[in-house]
């Protein structure tokens, strides 16, 4: 029975920072915003990954009375959480001065509550606060998405979001109901422990909680919001949505499931497999045809996602490396994506359509080639980082004997090849003239630092390889 | 010192990348590939044949949590891979000379990443590696084709990106597949070739993973049925990504089913010939005779490559020293022949900006040393002998006749096919009445360009053996191995 508070440290130190951020904002004067803030959530962003490196325990430990669970996959999905929020505050300052808003500060501090949510999304030892945290980042997303002026296209989405995303909470929570109903506790380890076979109410709780996390991840048939929403919030929530909400999603996935119901591995592994491959079809073939590029993304997110499902079908800790690893490449492509997209919007959205990149090579060589690389990483072309993730995924399912999955997941990455090419098409290809706006340094240095990383990893995926490792090997501690 | 080569052309792109000058790029482009191409020749000459197998080896570690090595060297049959990649990428550079325009910075760099990657699949010993260098190409040669091609370029760009790709998706499942068997079998999990290539697999397995290499192998090469990229690829792709398309990238493919297929599943292999050369022949004389009919000189060129390359087919599943040397031999030939039957088509294109056959006539009266060469050129693609050409199509009908006497008929066949089409290009071309008013004659440095590489097919068409005795080891072992 010990608190064992040092432990959330990190977690306190965004929310402090959060709620002095509300205090501040009251008395910045409107102008200084912007810089004000942005400068801000950096420090604050970029001390906590320090925070994050030195508290994260090699052998799991735990906080007021085993709510919190942390090991090594927290801490690598906290610092992944954390660049991403990064880059998303970077690529926000360029977009905040491009697009009115009279709620700059609200936008930031909302996000440091989005970050906070996330990171304590991924260290939940317990239903109620995976459920509450889950909640503290999703409706601070809800919020990012609906803060700009004259945006209905954000307001759409955000009522979206917020509509799809509370029955997908609801679902979640009566899964959690019927759990605790059956062992009396909330405690992973002690719901594990009342769970061994698969009778009916342990069934359903199952396929509720299972539901409710493919809700939030956007995978078929639950996926419905994702490309209104992706397409809708602005270009630097979709990124956070993308990358944050997504790698904070699986690895509490990752997190609840092992222990919980690893009894039935088997069972709700061939689900995830099924639903999987059916996501990866279903996201590559309805992209086909997209010429805005957010929803294009979004149906492509649709697709990975389905890749990272299919996964789970493996030997647990096979899986869960390559989940992570593939969590890397995909966070780092879609803050590179997303961030890409919001450098070339510019007013009236333009520049987030096809047609708008047009002969984008002869107005910024630098930005067509990063494109090459962003989209060519996505498609899964060697040598780029995305190469890797799906490499091994397939070692992960040819491992267990799915060579028809395997081969499965890679027909569709052929599909969706046609339609990560498309921008490469009209960017180097067609004639025309590209809409470029004036480019905010901080941004663009932000994109092209993840884009270098999408090639440095490509070439030398061993240390986040080794770094998924040791995270796995920490987790395994956990739950043995 | 192979990582030197490799790595040459990758150094060279940097520094095309930070050149500020676009007319200077031509020339960091060809010192570069000169310079790859005489340490090529250093590692020719100094490859020890009596000793043979893989020498020059470079090794490092990787990605030690799975395994994955980064490991080249050369044996005879790489090294004739490699000298003719790094040849025909200099030959490449003065083909790009006039007819790129615009954008050369782009297209230099592409290149030369391009030189890197196709080096890289001649000269990988793990599996993994080769595959990356297998598909990196993809991006820098789509690009050349896309942005340089002609009017149908973007749709021949993705068609042969997607085609690939879909193919080579099979060649990384069957890898992984037979890496994690033998991982279970002997308990050492490695994409080592070397090592792969000593494990014998039950032939169950053998048979379906032969299929799946069989599907990444035949898009590239390309087999009969599997062909249909190519011939736009080719027309629409600009004279230098023709120039690297026939010389290079179709023997990606065969150097694929000699250094992956037959050693590792050596009987599925056997099993399978039949069907092979039953394709093989379909590629010979069907592509034959499209090419009898097409009208645009480009489409003949392409088409007769994939008829060459049924040859080449034939004689690796004929399982004969003959077949295999001849096919070995064949496929360098065909390289050289091509590509400067590329260059010169390309040539005409810049003067005439037409390729249609009957636009042209009478070319020899103004272009004397364009036709003699082009004359060259089209018999050694026809395989007279003493061109290097007869060498290569020679033992391959001997391989095949050996094989199985039909396919020796058939294949005897197609080059009679393959005369009447290459002839007949030639004197619509080149005599008959002139219909163009005038016509430049080759300048010095295509001239330079074209003798290089009619010396070569000259030189090697009598003396087979310079290139010959680096092949003898290597087929003895392999076959001695089946």
């Amino acid at each position: 029975m010990e608190l064992n508070v040092k432990l959330l440290f990190p977690e306190f130190f965004v929310l402090t920072a959060a709620v002095v951020g509300i205090l501040i904002d009251l008395l910045l004067p409107k102008r200084m915003k912007n810089g004000f803030f942005a400068t801000f959530s950096v420090f604050v962003l970029f001390i906590c990954v320090f925070l994050v490196l030195f508290s994260s325990p090699f052998v799991p430990e735990e906080a007021f009375n085993g709510f919190v669970k942390k090991d090594l996959l927290t801490g690598l999905s906290q610092v992944l959480i954390l660049f991403s929020s990064l880059i998303a505050v970077f690529v926000s300052y360029g977009f905040l001065k491009k697009f009115d808003t009279d709620y700059v500060g609200e936008f930031y501090y909302t996000l440091l509550f989005a970050v906070f949510g996330a990171m304590l999304m991924v260290s939940a030892n317990e239903l109620a606060t995976l459920f509450v945290s889950l909640e503290v980042m999703s409706i601070s997303v809800y919020i990012l998405s609906a803060l700009f002026r004259k945006d209905y296209r954000g307001k759409e989405a955000a009522l979206k979001y917020f509509i799809m995303g509370s029955v997908g909470a609801a679902v979640i929570v009566y899964g959690f109901a019927l759990l605790y109903g059956l062992s009396g506790s909330t405690l992973y380890g002690e719901v594990g422990r009342a769970i061994s076979t698969l009778s009916f109410p342990v069934l359903l709780s199952l396929a509720l909680v299972i539901s409710g996390f493919l809700f939030k991840l956007g995978a078929v048939p639950f996926h419905g919001w994702t490309p209104d929403v992706y397409h809708g919030a602005p270009t630097p929530v979709t990124l956070f949505m993308g990358a944050v909400v997504k790698i904070a999603a699986f690895v509490a996935l990752l997190k609840l499931f092992y222990p919980v119901f690893l009894p039935l591995v088997s069972e709700w592994g061939e689900v995830f497999a099924v639903i999987g491959v059916v996501s990866a079809f279903a996201g590559a073939l309805m992209a086909l045809r997209q010429e805005n590029v957010k929803r294009m993304l979004a149906y492509s997110a649709i697709s990975h996602t389905g890749v990272v499902l299919t996964a789970l079908v493996s030997v647990p800790a096979v899986a869960v490396f390559s989940v992570l690893f593939y969590l890397f490449a995909y966070a780092f492509m879609t803050v590179a994506a997303f961030g890409f997209v919001s450098l070339l919007t510019e007013n009236g959205f333009k520049g987030e359509n096809l047609s708008d990149w047009r002969n984008l090579y002869g107005k910024s060589p630098f930005l067509a080639l990063s494109l090459v690389v962003i989209f060519m990483s996505l498609a899964g072309i060697p040598p780029l980082f995305g190469f890797w993730a799906k490499f091994y995924i397939l070692v992960a399912l040819v491992k267990v004997g799915k060579v028809g999955i395997a081969v499965a997941i890679l027909v569709a990455s052929v599909i969706s090849l046609y339609f990560y090419l498309r921008p490469v098409v009209y960017a180097f290809m067609r004639k025309g003239e590209a809409v470029l706006p004036p480019v905010e340094p901080f941004e663009l240095g932000a994109v092209a630092v993840t884009v270098l990383f999408l090639i440095i990893f490509g070439l030398f995926p061993e240390l986040i390889s080794q770094a998924s490792i040791f995270a796995l090997s920490s987790f395994l501690r956990g739950i043995i | 010192m192979v990582s030197v080569i490799l790595l040459l052309p990758l150094l060279g792109a940097l520094f095309v990348a930070l050149c500020r000058s676009e007319e200077r790029v031509k020339w960091i482009a060809l010192f570069t590939t000169g310079l790859t191409f005489l340490l090529s020749l250093y590692v020719l000459f100094n490859y020890d044949i009596s000793k043979g197998g893989f020498q020059f080896i470079d090794y490092g570690s990787w990605l030690p949590t799975f395994s994955i090595k980064y490991k080249v060297g050369v044996d005879g049959l790489s090294l004739i891979m490699l000298i003719m990649t790094t040849l025909i990428s200099f030959i490449a550079v003065p083909s790009a000379w006039r007819y790129i325009d615009r954008r050369k910075k782009l297209f230099y760099g592409l290149l030369l990443l391009l030189e890197t990657a196709m080096i890289g699949v001649f000269v990988s010993l793990d599996l993994l590696l080769f595959y990356i260098f297998w598909e990196a190409m993809l991006i820098p040669m789509s690009l050349i084709i896309g942005v340089w091609g002609g009017e149908r370029r973007i749709y021949s760009a993705l068609k042969f990106f997607i085609y690939t790709f879909a193919g080579s998706i099979f060649l990384l499942v069957g890898m992984v597949v037979l890496v994690i068997v033998y991982g279970s079998v002997t308990g050492n999990f490695t994409f080592d070739i070397l090592q792969l290539s000593h494990f014998k697999l039950p032939l169950e397995l053998q048979k379906w993973l032969f299929w799946a290499f069989f599907i990444a192998f035949a898009v590239k090469v390309p087999v009969f049925p599997f062909h249909t990229w190519l011939p736009d690829a080719h027309v629409e792709a600009p004279t230098p990504g023709s120039v690297i398309l026939a010389g290079v990238l179709l023997k990606m493919g065969t150097y694929g089913f000699l250094r992956f297929s037959l050693p590792f599943f050596p009987d599925a292999y056997r099993l399978y010939a039949p069907v092979i050369f039953i394709l093989g022949i379909i590629a010979i004389i069907y592509t034959a005779l499209v090419a009898l009919v097409q009208e645009d000189v480009k489409k003949i060129v392409a088409y007769s490559s994939v008829s060459h390359m049924g040859f080449v087919m034939i004689g690796l599943f004929s399982l004969n020293v003959q077949g295999i040397e001849g096919a070995i031999f064949q496929m360098l030939n065909h390289g050289l022949v091509s590509a400067a039957l590329f260059f010169i088509v390309g040539a005409i294109y810049e003067r005439l900006h037409t390729r249609k056959v009957e636009k042209m006539g009478g070319l020899a009266s103004f272009a004397p040393k364009l036709a003699a060469l082009a004359m060259l050129f089209t018999m050694a693609s026809v395989g007279l002998p003493g061109t290097s050409s007869f060498i290569g199509e020679f033992l391959t009908i001997l391989g095949g006749y050996r094989a199985a006497h039909w396919v020796g008929y058939l294949m005897a066949l197609g080059v009679i096919f393959g005369a009447a089409y290459m002839l007949y290009m030639y004197r619509n071309v080149f005599f008959l009445e002139p219909k163009v008013l005038s016509f430049k004659d080759l300048d010095l440095r295509e001239f330079l360009a074209l003798g290089f590489i009619a010396l070569l097919v000259i030189w090697w068409g009598f003396n087979p053996e310079f290139i010959m005795k680096f092949i003898h080891g290597y087929t003895a072992s392999l076959l001695g191995g089946v």
